[in-house]
This record gives C-alpha cells, structure tokens and sequence, in this order.
C-alpha cells in the first residue's frame, strides 16, 4: 500500500538509498507489488569516479526523478491460493522510460508476485524471489 | 412433486440430519425411508403449494461423502454448522494435519507458537510436483475450523519475511514440526518483529529445512 510520500528502499545497485513515491501510476491511491510508481530520489550514495567517468552507469543523485517498480511491501499481499505474505520493508527497482531496471544487479529478495505481472528482467535479476 | 427428486437419489448428509432431529432412530432406517422423513421434515420449511409448478425443473442433491452426518453419539441435538464445519476439515484433513491444530493434543504432537514449522506448498492445482517450500517460526496461529490458519516468520536474505497458509487448502502439501519452540509464553509473537533476539539465528534448521525439503522428494 504506497501512497504518495510513501518512502521506498531502493534495493538495486543504480545508488538511490531511499526514494519517496510522488505518483502511483494506476488511476488509484494506493500502489501494491508489481505497480509502477514515479519516485523522487531523498538519498542516493556518493557518484564514485568510476561511475563519473562510465557512460553506461545510471548516475543518480538526490533529487532525481525517476520511475520504479515496487518489489516488497510491509502490507501484505494475498495470492490466489489463500496465502499472504508480507516483508518487513518497503523497497523498489529503480526503472528507466523503457521499463528496465536502471541497475544492473539487484541487492535482496523480491516477491514472486512481480513473475505474475510481467516483470521478467527484476525477478531474473534477483538473488531470490519468495 | 418434491417425492420424485429426492427418492431415488440418496439423501444428502443435510436431509438425513433433518430426519434425525425428527426421529432419533433414524439410524436403522433404509435410505428411501429416510428420504421419506427428509421429505416431511423439509415439508415444515418449503411452501409445497409453490412447488408444484416448479415439479419439472431438475434439481440437484448433492451426494454425499459421509454416510451418517459426522454427529458424536452424545450430541442430541447438534448444531448444524458445528457438524457441516466438522465434515469439511474430515474431508480436507488427508494427513493427519487437523492433529496440529487440535487445542488439547500432546503438546509434542500439537502446533504451537514458537515452532519452527517446514510448509511445502503446490504452485497450482495443474501441476502436482511444482511446489516451494518456506520454513520459519510461527508466531501465530488462527483457530477458525476450517479456516484455519497460522503464520510462519523468518529471515531470508536479512529481510523479514512473513507467510499465512491456510492450512486445509489442498495446495499445502505438507506441514512439519522441524523444532518445538521453548520458552515463548505467548499464543502471538508479534514481538519478534522487534525484538527477535536469538531466534532466527538458526543456522541448524537451514540444513533440517532444506532435509526435509529433499527427504520428500525421494
């Protein structure tokens, strides 16, 4: 359940830390698993050198507006077959005007509910979908 | 009229138990007899005189999978839903799981909170063999017959993770007790969201979950 203002851990390598929803883009309030949101990024890891000098890396920095991919939810999630699951955190994958994620590898687990909706690039990139 | 559906076709588990409540020696009756007193029993319920313009449309009894209703002999007047909701967990309970979830079982044999409990779960009803496993503490447990449901907590990949399984859905394979839990004095240990303390640092129940994981499938 993300909302506006809602503060999201960004779990992929792109150095966002922490990003806050501005708009859930589905004509709804609230933004489950699998929804696309656009974030503004409140904290990102300092541009090392190397990432200055690359032209592939996504250069992030606070402030940025971006779109993403929600992938865990503190509220849980119900599927079809009568299990819920719910995750202690709220975290997203950055993502660029193409629907790929910005980064190149993905730090932590995601839910399997992203397989459902088409996600393929996130739940292949990740360590571990639950 | 209403004679020509219902006799002819064993009575369902609901008409016998109508029957019963009318007459108590309804055990030793045949199922057409039976039938017969469903018949005077629903005659109470349903306004006849309506129904006999409806006497050409089928429908359905529903056949029934216990031949008695499931009423304990000390019961004289049963409560029609206690029976109904003890029939359903009789019909999904096909290993034994309803033993976990019995409040005044041993206490080796029962489900508490605190146990670290290995769930295999079938992905679909399509395919039997695709299935995932999730292993964790439960920190509670949902008694509501049928509906019966507990919740297992644990830390994947240094994230928090929390399922709730139904437990007679027939996707849950399999439920097993890896570890009873010691010293948790509560029924919900939602406190372990905060305080987790040592319990998830189990490293052991890793090697018994991924054990009891493979022993299945051998």
């Amino acid at each position: 359940m993300i909302q506006l203002k809602s503060r999201l851990n960004v779990i992929d390598n792109s150095g966002a830390i922490v990003a806050e929803c501005i708009k859930v883009l589905r004509n709804a309030k609230w933004a489950e698993v699998g929804d696309e949101i656009v974030v503004s990024v409140k904290k990102a890891r300092p541009i090392s050198d190397k990432t200055a000098a690359s032209q592939s890396a996504a250069k992030i920095r606070k402030g940025d507006v971006r779109r993403a991919v929600i992938v865990r939810t503190k509220k849980e999630i119900r599927r079809p077959d009568g299990r819920y699951v719910r995750f202690d955190d709220n975290a997203c994958v950055l993502l660029n005007n193409q629907q790929q994620p910005l980064g190149s590898r993905i730090l932590g687990l995601v839910s399997a509910e992203l397989r459902f909706k088409n996600w393929v690039k996130v739940v292949s990139l990740a360590p571990r979908v639950v | 009229m209403l004679s020509r559906g219902i006799i002819g076709k064993r009575s369902s588990s609901l008409c016998s138990l109508l029957a019963c409540r009318n007459n108590p020696s309804s055990g030793q009756r045949t199922a057409a007899a039976s039938a017969a007193g469903a018949l005077l029993a629903r005659s109470h319920f349903l306004h006849t005189s309506s129904r006999t313009a409806n006497s050409s449309q089928p429908f359905i009894v529903p056949e029934p999978q216990f031949e008695q209703p499931l009423i304990k002999p000390e019961e004289k007047r049963p409560n029609i839903m206690k029976v109904i909701e003890r029939e359903a967990i009789a019909r999904a309970d096909v290993d034994g799981r309803s033993n976990l979830f019995i409040r005044r079982a041993a206490p080796k044999s029962r489900l508490c909170a605190g146990d670290v409990v290995f769930v295999e779960t079938q992905n679909s009803m399509s395919d039997p063999l695709a299935t995932t496993s999730f292993t964790g503490v439960c920190i509670a447990i949902y008694r509501r017959g049928i509906d019966t449901s507990f919740i297992l907590r644990n830390v994947v990949q240094k994230v928090g993770v929390e399922m709730r399984f139904m437990a007679y859905s027939p996707l849950v394979k399999r439920i097993e007790i890896l570890q009873k839990g010691e010293g948790f004095r509560r029924a919900k240990l939602f406190y372990l969201r905060e305080n987790p303390g040592k319990t998830f640092q189990l490293k052991a129940l890793k090697k018994m979950a991924q054990s009891a994981a493979s022993a299945k499938k051998n």
